[in-house]
């Protein structure tokens, strides 16, 4: 149990938390950062630069670097346009050498400034090696750096016609290797809209609901992996795939049936209920900033691109797979987000576009700042499971006499249809029977033992009525923990 | 200032004396030519065939399906006297030469005869409705047929409904109105010409809607001369125009028909008031408010009119509920209004009504994706509930044609007999053998140079014993009988400006256009001549322009396109140009042509300032024509005067340069706007306000057609995504049709620019002018398959530039990109400045970049290559292929021309192209590429080349 030990270590740092704060101090500052006028920014890429540099590229393919974000008033920050002519850049990748890596439709590029006058000039090809059929949803995502120092993206399966031919490799995780060589990884892919790696080295990604995802997902990428969606499939019979084809793709059956079914089939780590976490997750960061953000340090964050909101997600390996809960973190941006990336303060930078699915918000498109002001939220922090139930840590000490009663704690359970509808209803539901509370000695947490666990199936945990010791009510009382792996032994914290 | 229906029939008898009082002047025809002429004489008195153009009349109509347009008792008194039932056509009584007891049985083989051509003529009753009758009498006093046709209305009395107007003049009797003589008016310009005043024929008892419709759509078909032209209808309004002329044929009061009557129409009305203003569209019945039969269309437009019956007086809420747009009008005043794109949403509205029927009218439109319109109430005694069909009613009825029996077949047999004995077919004909028959019979007289000084014997005699009856009267027949002798001496070639005087005379162009100080609309008509609402444009937005001069304003297409092809760039009239066929005006183009001198032009040296041009032609720093003038569709900033994207394949250069000159002296009327007051532009920091300069400029832009780039101010939904290489290089990414989803298309502000095939590293396209519009790509999802909406696009031919053969006439390898052994690695790009695309082949890297060239007024792309092979062993073998597939013709030294697509491409060798080329097999050719040892670095290679493309 390793690994489950490594993962509480992320859970560990609550004392680094400061006292409670009165609550009329919004917990995280939501700041919009001035754009140029006229301009259309909507965007698709985020990065820091030279360490307080915002690099922003844009759906139009044009890349901006954003200065006096962070020394002072963010409202006083300055933009530069660097780069115009790439096609869908969707990811950065900062490197060392301050070139950039992105990715573009038809191949993955490096950004080179050789003059160091602050703006790039030339777009060297890293890879090419896929062609494109000339759908619009052609979109490739990334690139991440996998332990071994290779490259990772996501590429988005097409959506009708492809003027160009169909080409292979849609739906895929593709790997470069230093030689800029292609490598198909993962197949079964729908719309990876995020894709990054866990401090610990493990990459994951973020996949829209729709057909074959019932459920919105984040999973973790395993080189040989399918995740459920056919259209891609026939690209595994290529030489260049080397794994066993994933098979034929059963229609309208359970996920844990399909997972039984399908040997390389990968469950997610984290399903987003329909509406009730987004609908469209797309990019996400893991919280390094040692608590400046706040008390969330070495969990994740997730933008959703239809409900401008942020959501929160916590992680632990369990068996063998990264499993773990999603939390409703923030509402409220001025538009669907799909970048996100750390300030070098520690803020959260949030990039913003609407652009051909509408979204929640005020706005088309857009840059916002999340700052933590240093106020605590009373708020579930971890969701852990337990072999009998699960074990809930909280921000802010509970108040002992409402925690206890277990008849506070609503459990239910479902899971989704892997099938080829436009997404799922959560199906097979049940209610679980909670059959006692234990409150931690530290008064932060509790553990439910609960009746009828059933794996393969998300988790939806509301407590009500419940108090933090001074007598505030939870900001939302909603966790969605995905089951998939039972813990077989009792764990000793 | 209307005109007075009485007066027309007053001036209905000045037109005939018109022919003696006014033909002579233009011309110098003699009045009695002119008579001869349109009284067809040749046709029964042989004229040699020298004189046979000048006097050729109008071709009778072609009878070959009469029988299914006119009603046989109608022909019947029409051949009693033809004048009688139609005073201004051309028909003599033919049966003047028959004895007076066999002329009845003579009318009723004949009609016989002619109701059998084509027959039977049709039963059936029309039905319509008193809105298809106000569309028929609002066209038929709009498009242009009051020109020539007496109009039935004063124009003022059109803005009250028929019956409304009908009862006015009924209480105001013609009989009171005082009779002024049209020339007599004061201040009347010299040379206007009394309105035509055609009378029609009373048509109820003549036809019936279907084929009168036929005939307004087609007149050309019947009566091939054009003297009736098409007025461009579309069938509906040419049924409308029908179902008017044919109101006497109601055959019972109106009745009040249940629902609503439904117009609706296909097209685009996000961006309408309202659909009022539509004319024609499909018509037809609703039972209730509903989308009705159109439910899963796109793109249409619905009109629901009629009445509402309200059961009890009192305050009623009506909700209208739709998708997309709607709107609501009771008794004429707009209720509730819900315009726009939409999902479906419900709007209400409460009011005072009393009990009984409202007028109602419901528009609705419909742009894409699902659609439903409902109309629900509640009031006194009614809860909330859709309104059901039974309040809704509109007024209907049937026009009943005129009765027809099919004709006896033995007197079918006898009327064909006497139609060849009487010699009709000297003029008509008929569809049958009789057609093939030489001119004979009882009509046809002696050769016209015979009939000098024999008045007292012919048809000028009055002697209906043996000629047929003409009704001239003591004038005509002067007239006549003074041509006649003097027609020994008649000259037989008409010049071109005697043809065209006596066209436009006969065709009735002078009375709309005003040509060598003759014609124009007279006075009286000019009320029927509109402008449509909003074209703020004064006299010059409604009446059609002068002609003067016109053979050197409009290039020889454009006359021909306006003449017989019926292009139309006054969108703001609502008179149409008539269309006379080909056959009877196609020649007017070259005569007009060459009877007026081109302007002159400038003789300045050629200067390139098209984007500047451009510039002018916009609202900032620019003299804002798109203030006034139309763009490429696009409406203008205000007025909406003629299309900018036509005036460059319409005017000619020296005209136009005289126009923007001084407006006032080309066109005394016009509303242009003066750019160059003394001297001075309203754009004094282009071109250093240098006027023909700027004119210059302008018409460089203009040039361009709908190719010119949208000028800067113009908005249009793609305004927003227009890349403008205004100062600088501007580059986008796309998926260029025909070539590459991975494009980078690159706009230089010299108005040249090209598509560059980055997956492949081929040059793909080429082009100038406007230079690229990411709507297709930016807007939504995008996605777009682009293509480049300059002018002057070229494919470049397929295959790579380069390639390594054995020897340099081998066959050209027609793979491309990877599968020809190169490999992508990219580009150098500043951002606004060239970038250098780099790719490579094994041991070889190529540097690749384009810039402009202007070359003696045409634009042009240089290219040029570096090439660095790693060692000797792979600078072996390069060859250079600059126009793969094509044969090139060698101009001079160093200079080669190939025509690609269309456009003659000029190829210009530069450095690396020193040596001759080798032709291949097929005839391309082919440049050995000289490497030679890098100074740098003698184990590696390289050669630089450059060559310009001008086009």
């Amino acid at each position: 149990m390793i690994c489950f030990l490594a993962a509480m270590a992320f859970v560990g740092d609550l004392a680094v938390v400061p006292a409670v704060i009165p609550k009329v101090q919004e917990p995280w500052l939501l700041e919009t950062l001035p754009m140029p006028e006229g301009e259309v920014l909507e965007i698709s890429a985020l990065e820091i630069w030279h360490g307080d540099r915002v690099l922003v590229a844009t759906r139009r393919g044009e890349v901006w670097v954003v200065e006096g974000v962070f020394d002072g008033d963010p409202l006083n920050c300055s933009w530069r346009k660097v780069m115009e002519g790439l096609q869908e850049p969707l990811g950065f990748l900062v490197q060392e050498d301050d070139s950039v890596l992105v990715i573009q439709r038809g191949e993955l590029s490096r950004l080179v400034d050789q003059d160091q006058d602050g703006a790039f000039d030339s777009v060297e090809t890293v890879c090419d090696e896929w062609r494109v059929g000339g759908n619009y949803h052609e979109y490739n995502f990334g690139p991440v750096r996998d332990k071994a120092g290779d490259l990772w993206l996501t590429t988005n399966r097409a959506f009708g016609g492809q003027p160009f031919g169909a080409p292979k490799w849609r739906g895929f995780a593709l790997r470069i290797d230093g030689n800029g060589k292609m490598h198909p990884e993962c197949s079964g892919l729908r719309s990876p809209a995020g894709v990054g790696a866990a401090p610990w080295g493990d990459l994951f990604y973020t996949d829209n609901q729709g057909e074959w995802v019932g459920a919105s997902k984040l999973s973790q990428l395993i080189p040989g992996a399918f995740y459920g969606h056919p259209f891609g499939v026939a690209s595994c019979e290529d030489p260049l795939w080397p794994y066993p084809h994933p098979g034929e793709t059963p229609n309208r059956v359970l996920m844990p049936e399909a997972a039984k079914l399908l040997p390389h089939f990968q469950m997610p780590a984290v399903w987003f209920p329909y509406d009730e976490m987004g609908r469209s997750p797309a990019g996400f960061v893991f919280d390094g900033t040692g608590g400046r953000f706040g008390p969330y340090e070495g969990q994740m964050f997730v933008v959703d691109q239809f409900s401008a909101e942020v959501m929160r997600v916590s992680l632990e390996q369990v068996g063998g797979h990264w499993q773990g809960a999603c939390y409703p973190f923030r509402k409220g941006l001025s538009c669907g987000a799909i970048r996100v990336c750390w300030g070098p303060d520690g803020s959260m930078l949030i990039g913003e576009t609407d652009r051909g699915w509408a979204s929640r918000g005020s706005e088309r498109f857009g840059l916002e700042r999340l700052s933590w002001t240093g106020a605590v939220p009373f708020e579930m922090h971890t969701v852990s499971a337990r072999p009998n139930g699960f074990h809930v840590r909280f921000t802010q000490a509970l108040d002992p006499k409402t925690a206890a009663d277990p008849k506070l704690w609503s459990v239910a359970s479902y899971t989704y249809m892997l099938h080829s509808d436009y997404g799922s209803s959560e199906v097979d539901q049940a209610k679980c029977e909670v059959l006692a509370v234990t409150i931690d000695p530290d008064n932060m947490g509790i553990q439910l033992e609960i009746k009828g666990l059933r794996s393969g199936y998300v988790h939806e945990l509301r407590p009500k009525g419940l108090r933090s010791q001074v007598g505030e009510a939870l900001v939302d009382p909603r966790a969605y923990y995905t089951l998939i792996q039972i813990p077989v032994q009792p764990q000793v914290r | 200032m209307g005109w007075k229906i009485l007066k027309g029939s007053v001036a209905c008898g000045l037109m005939l004396a018109g022919v003696t009082a006014q033909a002579q002047s233009p011309s110098g025809f003699l009045p009695g030519e002119e008579l001869l002429v349109q009284s067809a004489c040749i046709s029964c008195h042989e004229v040699s065939p020298a004189l046979q153009q000048r006097l050729q009349p109008a071709t009778a109509p072609d009878l070959a399906k009469v029988g299914a347009r006119l009603s046989p008792s109608w022909m019947e008194k029409f051949l009693d006297d033809p004048r009688r039932l139609r005073p201004h056509g051309n028909m003599p009584n033919m049966l003047e030469v028959l004895p007076p007891e066999e002329r009845s049985q003579a009318r009723l083989e004949l009609a016989s005869f002619l109701s059998s051509l084509g027959g039977p003529f049709p039963q059936e009753s029309h039905g319509t409705s008193f809105g298809v009758i106000e569309s028929g009498r609002q066209l038929f006093h709009s498009v242009g047929c009051v020109a020539c046709h007496r109009p039935f209305e004063d124009f003022s009395d059109l803005e009250l409904s028929l019956e409304d107007a009908e009862a006015a003049r009924a209480a105001d009797p013609e009989e009171n109105r005082e009779v002024e003589d049209p020339l007599a008016l004061a201040g009347l310009l010299a040379g206007t010409l009394a309105p035509r005043n055609l009378a029609l024929p009373e048509f109820a008892p003549m036809t019936s809607v279907a084929p009168l419709a036929d005939f307004l759509l087609d007149p050309h078909a019947v009566r091939p001369s054009g003297l009736m032209p098409n007025m461009g209808l579309s069938r509906s309004d040419a049924e409308d125009i029908a179902v008017y002329l044919l109101r006497g044929q109601l055959d019972q009061a109106p009745v009040s028909a249940p629902g609503l009557a439904s117009h609706s129409f296909k097209g685009s009305f996000m961006n309408t008031q309202d659909l009022s203003e539509l004319r024609g569209g499909t018509k037809g019945v609703a039972s209730h408010v509903t989308v009705g039969e159109l439910t899963g269309g796109d793109n249409f437009g619905l009109r629901l009119t009629g009445s509402i019956a309200i059961p009890t007086a009192g305050e009623w809420t009506l909700h209208l509920r739709s998708d997309d747009g709607s709107l609501l009008r009771i008794d004429g005043r707009e209720v509730i209004r819900s315009w726009g794109v939409h999902g479906p949403i419900s709007k209400k509205e409460s009011l005072e009504l009393s009990q009984g029927k409202h007028l109602i009218e419901v528009h609705f439109f419909e742009m894409s994706g699902g659609e439903m319109l409902k109309l629900e109430w509640e009031g006194p005694g009614v809860s909330r509930a859709e309104v059901p069909p039974s309040a809704f009613s509109h007024q209907g009825f049937g026009l009943r044609p005129p009765t027809a029996q099919a004709p006896d077949p033995e007197l079918v047999v006898r009327g064909s007999e006497r139609f060849a004995r009487l010699g009709c077919a000297a003029c008509h004909t008929t569809g049958t053998v009789l057609d093939e028959m030489p001119p004979s019979g009882q009509g046809v007289g002696p050769p016209m140079a015979n009939l000098a000084g024999s008045a007292v014997a012919g048809c000028l005699s009055g002697d209906g014993e043996r000629n047929p009856r003409w009704s001239f009267d003591a004038d005509q027949n002067d007239a006549l009988q003074e041509f006649l002798d003097g027609f020994g001496s008649l000259q037989a070639e008409l010049d071109s400006a005697q043809r065209l005087a006596r066209s436009m005379t006969r065709l009735g162009c002078v009375h709309c256009h005003r040509r060598s100080e003759r014609g124009g609309v007279h006075p009286w008509d000019r009320d029927y001549f509109q402008a449509r609402e909003g074209a703020d444009l004064g006299d010059e937005g409604r009446l059609p322009p002068q002609l003067d001069g016109v053979g050197g304003k409009l290039q020889l297409d454009a006359l021909h396109g306006v003449l017989t092809r019926g292009e139309r760039v006054r969108p703001y009239m609502t008179t149409r140009m008539p269309q006379y066929g080909e056959q009877n005006v196609g020649w007017m183009a070259e005569a007009f042509a060459a009877l007026d001198p081109d302007l002159p032009t400038s003789q300045e040296s050629f200067e390139d300032h098209l984007a500047l041009g451009v510039q002018l032609l916009g609202t900032e720093e620019g003299l804002g024509c798109i203030q006034c003038h139309d763009f490429g569709g696009t409406p203008s900033l205000g007025i909406r005067a003629v299309d900018l994207a036509t005036i460059g394949d319409r005017l000619k250069p020296g005209w136009f340069e005289a126009l923007l000159r001084d407006p006032g002296q080309v066109n005394m009327n016009t509303r242009m706007a003066e750019l160059f007051v003394d001297g001075k532009s309203l754009a004094p920091n282009v071109l250093g306000g240098d006027p023909m300069a700027q004119i210059r400029a302008v018409w460089q832009a203009l040039s361009l057609g709908n190719a010119m780039p949208p000028p800067p101010g113009l908005i249009t939904p793609d305004s927003a995504f227009e890349l403008r290489p205004l100062d600088r290089i501007v580059t986008c990414g796309v998926f260029m049709r025909d070539m590459s989803p991975r494009t980078l298309v690159v706009g230089f502000p010299e108005m040249v620019h090209y598509a560059f095939d980055m997956q492949n590293s081929r040059l793909g396209r080429i082009w100038q002018g406007r230079f690229f519009n990411a709507r297709g790509t930016w807007e939504g999802r995008a996605g777009s398959l682009e293509m480049p909406p300059g002018s002057r696009v070229i494919d470049m031919p397929p295959g790579m530039v380069l390639a390594r053969l054995d020897s340099p006439g081998d066959s050209w390898p027609t793979a491309v990109g990877a599968e020809a052994g190169f490999h992508v690695l990219g580009r150098q790009q500043v951002l606004g400045e060239a970038p250098v695309f780099r790719y490579g082949m094994e041991g070889v890297t190529v540097e690749e970049t384009l810039t402009p060239v202007l070359r003696k007024g045409r634009r042009g792309l240089s290219r040029h290559w570096t090439v660095v092979a790693e060692n000797a062993a792979a600078a072996k073998n390069l060859v250079l292929r600059p126009i793969g597939g094509a044969q090139m013709s060698a101009l001079a030294q160093g200079l080669w021309r190939v025509t690609l697509g269309g456009h003659e491409l000029d190829l210009s060798f530069g450095e690396g192209f020193g040596r001759p080329p080798v032709s291949s097999v097929s005839g391309e050719l082919r440049w050995p590429i000289v490497m030679r040892p890098l100074p740098e670095d003698p184990e590696r290679f390289g050669a630089t080349l450059s060559l310009e493309l001008v086009w």
